[in-house]
């Protein structure tokens, strides 16, 4: 942004005039400017970025980061390759809650709002695959409406987790 | 214009080739030998656990069902790690001032819980559901091997998709009888290989699905 705007002159018909009639140009343009080879379009075509780029001011230059990006997470997705699997701990109850059956979704009966008015439904809570935390995998309705809970069950889900658990 | 290459390179060229091929070859062969090895699959290796829990003392000394611990095994996806209030069950009774017991009664006094490393860990892309297993006659001893044996826990099959496949094709060398499903050794009844295929039978075994990719991996 540092440059300021060089006002544009105008074209030089004339020229253009000439290079159009000349015989067997069968070249293509795409704007007067470039046809009549004009200083804004030359630099226009020439710089890598448009005027109005932000200039990259670090001497660390940006294809080099560019390249030392790329590198590092091609590394990265090397590690997938390890031959051993990572080790994993098994964290259980100290006092086992009832009805909780480890790997098994618990079910119980609550309600919803959905408009205001409170709707009764079915809950569902998972073990969420790694961690084998348990969260809110979904909601079903007991009765009544199910298409308008079903596309708001999300978003109830979501509300339900608490992000800290 | 004189040849570019003098004939010795003939043999050269064939050499290299032959080379080439070799090479990618005991690439293949090494790669393959270290994926089934134990620095791989870590067969038999004995992990770091919080308390050195003997399996050989709670199974064959003492008789215990595997369930006793293991609670969910028949209902669940997760066989069950027990809390610590099934440890404590017995030990605030019986080795209630072992000093080895110690970060179960800690666990106990403070709530946290223990935390004990995997030993049996399936990739997270694979789905395994324990329950199906007891359900159609599949021993703890087929994957888990001999654990009334083992002092200390270790895996003893490298549950490596190729170990699964070879079960999932052809299940009546595994089958047992559903009240033999948590016993070891001497203990369960040797079948025959018609007897096996009379068990696939009778607990509606559908060998035809079992090798289809989502029973696995879905």
């Amino acid at each position: 942004m540092s440059e300021t705007k060089t006002p544009s002159r105008p074209l030089d018909l004339d020229a253009i005039r000439a290079r159009l009639s000349s015989a067997g140009n069968d070249e293509y343009w795409r704007s007067l400017e470039q046809l009549a080879e004009a200083p804004e379009f030359l630099e226009f075509l020439h710089r890598e970025f448009p005027r109005q780029a932000a200039d990259w001011d670090d001497t660390f230059g940006r294809r080099h980061f560019l390249k030392l990006m790329g590198a590092s997470l091609s590394l990265a997705g090397a590690t997938g390759c390890l031959l051993r699997q990572p080790e994993e701990k098994i964290v259980p109850y100290v006092r086992q809650p009832e009805r909780i059956v480890p790997g098994d979704e618990l079910y119980y009966a609550t309600a919803t709002t959905l408009d205001g008015y409170a709707q009764a439904c079915w809950s569902k809570a998972g073990w969420a695959g790694r961690s084998r935390s348990r969260a809110i995998r979904s909601i079903r309705p007991a009765w009544g409406r199910p298409t308008l809970l079903a596309r708001r069950r999300s978003c109830h889900c979501t509300i339900l987790i608490d992000p800290r658990r | 214009m004189g040849q570019l290459f003098h004939p010795a390179s003939n043999a050269f060229s064939r050499a290299s080739i032959i080379a080439g091929i070799l090479l990618v070859g005991v690439a293949l062969w090494v790669w393959a030998v270290v994926y089934r090895s134990p620095y791989s699959t870590e067969v038999n290796v004995v992990r770091h656990q919080p308390v050195p829990f003997s399996h050989e003392h709670h199974v064959a000394g003492l008789g215990l069902d595997c369930r006793y611990c293991h609670l969910s095994v028949e209902k669940s996806a997760f066989a069950g790690i027990p809390p610590t209030q099934v440890c404590m069950g017995c030990h605030s009774q019986i080795w209630k001032t072992s000093p080895m017991l110690e970060p179960v009664r800690a666990s106990y006094r403070s709530g946290k819980p223990l935390e004990w490393t995997r030993v049996h860990d399936l990739p997270d892309f694979v789905y395994f559901n324990h329950s199906i297993h007891i359900a159609k006659g599949v021993g703890c001893e087929s994957c888990h091997g001999r654990v009334d044996q083992m002092p200390l826990m270790r895996k003893v099959k490298t549950l490596q998709m190729e170990f699964c496949l070879d079960c999932h094709r052809e299940p009546q060398d595994q089958l047992r009888e559903r009240d033999e499903v948590f016993r070891f050794g001497d203990q369960v009844k040797k079948l025959t290989p018609d007897q096996g295929q009379e068990l696939v039978q009778a607990y509606h075994v559908n060998v035809r699905q079992l090798t289809d990719c989502f029973v696995c991996h879905r």
